[in-house]
């Protein structure tokens, strides 16, 4: 969107605006915005932090409403401060030390999980992509894919691929530093380290790591100290071509509250993403898991399990091990009957878990809609907040994936149920009434059984 | 546990305790008190496992024992009873039953045996103890708190440091890593050199709301030993964890001599800093400071609320210069220094720290960090 079509759209946004918002908030706190576009998203600077949070608290929606009624594309809304006076510091920071020479130190502490080795990785359309870059990585640390951001849904695979990456590395070359931790680790050494500062502790310990394997990405979304440290020991690792790796169950672009300095560096390099196997691979993932742990596993019962655990491979194989135990407590043999009975339960819940379209019709009634409005293109007030509640309401009741429920939301872009989410959960931090009709809503989806 | 008490005493103790209770915790116990019966009195406590108050009050014990029930509660409740003679029983059930006259209350309590410690010296580091006036202590409080940091993530900003500087006399040093505030102040009790401790800010909260309760002329002891820190005053005593970490060298960043030193009336002062910055930027606070002969001129310019300026007599003679300040920096030293007195103000360049000094008490130092504007 160039700068002259953001304006237009603004001054349109502003008119709508204008009928719902009083006279006094909007010259206080919608007229100061500055909008500008980056890809999809519209940028509205603001003059200072309070007005950002007044405006997410009471105008965030509203805007976003005008501003998807107004474009013809789906957009979301960002607020940001604009960039003002510089407080100069007392004691200035210490400079950063560029990292020792590496010594020659062999058993490096990795913290690498034993099991997740490309060995017992199994390959599938879903992750060849993903698979390969790791290989790649894995091979020239450092000259490929610097960094390597993988990205996928809960439990297929990204910590498999990525701890295997780190395995082929020391396999390779046993004196590397490879380091492997989830940000959530990150954020907890940060703090412990701060609280007994040893702060240059923390940064030589990051910052001598050849390889930096980080789970979870994500995490970071909203911590703005962990993210600054993050930032720094990034750039240092990667200013002198060590390798990075990143997970997360997001695309940069979509993890929330996450600086624009960082996001830009996880986009840096490549993005794999990792997607729900298909039959086939469940297949080849139950047969390799079950060569793996000494249990008999005839085809058919792969099928049936894999054709019944779709969600994922955590899931899956959890349901072979659960399988593979009652199998020898009960000294019996591995069958399609056996594995229905045993997994009746597991898979009672499966089914009973309630799905997109129940979610739809109930919110079509609720908000006496016709689902084809949940589905259409159209943007009045009256279907789109129902509608955001309904993706959210999917997110967090059915195992569907982001571009699953936005395929049954009238093909729909993932980004945009992302944002739905992200939407109803600001207001249902703010708005009692809205938390507590959701929770209504969510007692009866339930009881739907 | 049975005993009685008066309600003033009762209240005055429990007042105490407010500050260190915590309001949402997830541990239960620490939002009460709790109460233990002594020879001839009985000793209310609170802790955040931080920091703990703890005092003994003066009442007739019938049945030895203890009882802890939630501390903002009791407070709420005995500051709206009529004054007289409390009777405090501890039920069966772990809660606390307070009778008065005609009233008659039950407090949801917890089994005292979950009740944490206070914060205890260990036997191992150097003591130090010092004993001074109160009024000397609340002076010292005063003029270096405010400049604590309030940002959990630097710890070792986050509390007051006290030096014995040299031989009888005390130095407190405060900072936020963009100004800092430093007294110095004679002290008979005071060894040449010793340890230097950092008391933490919430410590020094309840230390203040004692200090402010009392008499100038009370005697005050603060004794420190290991990583713990005692404040006694009378019958209270505030216990608090000394904050671990090495507080920065100070004196680097103490200005040499300035090129510009101008001084004017700290009333007149403020009182214009506090106006201009109405129409400042609510987050950075951001005034320009310019100094000419003969005056000094405050302006605010934000294309968002306004714009405002003002300009004060003041004593100077040299090149001019502007600067930009947070106007909250300014602000609070001023609130903190004596009406009536006038302030030294040098500065050197846009960039470099400034210097404020009370005219005739070269003791008090405040340095403050400009703001590119």
């Amino acid at each position: 969107m160039d700068e002259h079509a953001v304006a237009q759209l603004w001054t349109k946004v502003c008119q709508d605006l204008r009928t719902e918002v009083s006279d006094d908030d909007f010259n206080r706190l919608i007229a100061p915005l500055s909008p500008s576009a980056r890809g999809n998203t519209i940028v509205l600077e603001a003059p200072d932090v309070v007005a950002i949070e007044s405006i997410a608290a009471q105008y965030l929606l509203a805007i976003t409403r005008a501003v998807e009624k107004t474009a013809s594309a789906s957009v979301s809304v960002q607020l940001r401060l604009r960039p003002g006076a510089e407080q100069q510091e007392l004691f200035p920071p210490p400079p950063v030390r560029k990292p020792p020479v590496r010594a020659t130190e062999q058993g490096h502490e990795h913290a690498l999980l034993a099991r997740y080795t490309f060995e017992n990785f199994v390959v599938g359309a879903s992750n060849q992509f993903a698979h390969a870059a790791c290989q790649a990585v894995a091979r020239q640390p450092g000259e490929r894919y610097n960094p390597l951001f993988i990205y996928g849904g809960v439990g297929l695979g990204k910590t498999h691929l990525v701890n295997a990456i780190g395995h082929a590395i020391l396999a390779r070359n046993p004196r590397t530093r490879v380091m492997y931790l989830s940000a959530e680790s990150f954020m907890n050494e940060l703090i412990g380290s701060l609280r007994k500062d040893r702060m240059d502790d923390f940064k030589n310990r990051f910052r001598r790591a050849d390889v930096l394997i980080l789970d979870d990405a994500q995490f970071f979304a909203a911590r703005e100290r962990t993210q600054e440290e993050f930032f720094h020991t990034f750039n240092s690792l990667h200013d002198s071509g060590r390798q990075i790796v990143l997970t997360s169950d997001k695309f940069p672009k979509d993890i929330p509250a996450l600086e624009e300095r960082l996001r830009n560096r996880f986009e840096w390099g490549l993005i794999a993403d990792i997607q729900s196997p298909d039959l086939e691979t469940r297949v080849a993932i139950l047969e390799k898991k079950a060569e793996v742990e000494g249990i008999d596993l005839p085809h058919d019962v792969a099928l049936f399990l894999a054709h019944h655990v779709d969600s994922n491979v955590r899931e899956l194989e959890g349901s072979l091990t659960r399988l593979g135990a009652f199998a020898s407590l009960n000294r019996a043999p591995l069958t399609v009957d056996f594995a229905r009975e045993v997994l009746a339960s597991m898979l009672r819940t499966a089914r009973a878990e309630i799905s997109i379209e129940t979610i739809q019709k109930f919110i079509c009634e609720f908000f006496d809609l016709r689902t084809a409005d949940l589905r259409s293109k159209r943007r009045n007030r009256n279907i789109t907040q129902p509608r955001q509640l309904a993706m959210y309401l999917c997110r967090r009741h059915t195992h569907a994936s982001y571009p699953t429920i936005g395929r049954h939301f009238g093909g729909r872009d993932h980004s945009t149920v992302i944002h739905a989410i992200n939407v109803i959960e600001t207001f249902l931090r703010e708005d009692a009434n809205f938390r507590a009709t959701v929770e209504r809503i969510e007692r009866s989806l339930h009881s739907l059984g | 546990m049975e005993y009685s008490i008066a309600r003033d005493d009762f209240q005055a103790a429990l007042y105490l305790m407010q500050g260190v209770l915590e309001r949402r915790t997830p541990v239960p116990i620490l939002s009460n008190v709790m109460i233990t019966t002594e020879a001839n009195g009985v000793v209310i406590t609170a802790t955040d496992q931080q920091i703990g108050v703890r005092q003994l009050c003066t009442g007739r014990v019938k049945r030895k024992g203890a009882a802890t029930a939630n501390g903002r509660i009791l407070y709420d409740i005995v500051r709206q009873l009529p004054p007289g003679e409390i009777t405090v029983r501890r039920l069966d059930n772990q809660w606390v039953e307070l009778m008065s006259e005609k009233s008659r209350f039950k407090v949801v309590g917890m089994d005292p045996q979950e009740f944490p410690a206070m914060p205890k010296m260990s036997r191992e580091g150097e003591k130090h103890a010092y004993t001074l006036k109160a009024s000397l202590l609340r002076e010292m409080i005063n003029l270096t708190l405010f400049a604590v940091s309030t940002d959990e993530t630097r710890v070792n900003l986050s509390g007051v440091f006290v030096e014995p500087l040299k031989e009888k006399q005390l130095r407190m040093v405060a900072t936020d890593g963009h100004r800092l505030a430093m007294i110095t102040r004679p002290l008979d009790t005071v060894p040449g050199g010793g340890t230097t401790v950092i008391l933490p800010r919430k410590g020094l909260v309840e230390v203040k709301r004692l200090l402010d309760g009392g008499d100038d002329d009370d005697v005050v002891s603060m004794v420190t030993k290991g990583n713990v820190a005692h404040v006694a005053r009378g019958a209270v005593e505030i216990s608090m964890r000394l904050l671990e970490g090495e507080f920065p060298d100070y004196k680097q960043v103490l200005p040499g001599a300035a090129s510009r030193k101008v001084t004017a009336d700290i009333e007149v002062l403020e009182a214009a800093l506090r106006r201009v910055s109405l129409v400042s930027s609510e987050i950075s606070h951001g005034i320009r400071v310019a100094v000419e002969p003969g005056k000094l001129k405050i302006s605010s310019v934000n294309p968002d609320r306004g714009e405002a300026e003002e300009e004060i007599d003041a004593e100077f003679a040299g090149e001019a210069i502007e600067v930009g300040f947070n106007a909250r920096y300014l602000l609070d030293v001023l609130g903190v220094l004596p009406a009536g007195s006038r302030v030294e103000i040098s500065l050197s360049d846009e960039l470099s720290p400034g210097l404020l000094q009370v005219q005739d008490d070269p003791d008090y130092t405040y340095v403050v960090m400009p703001m590119r504007l």
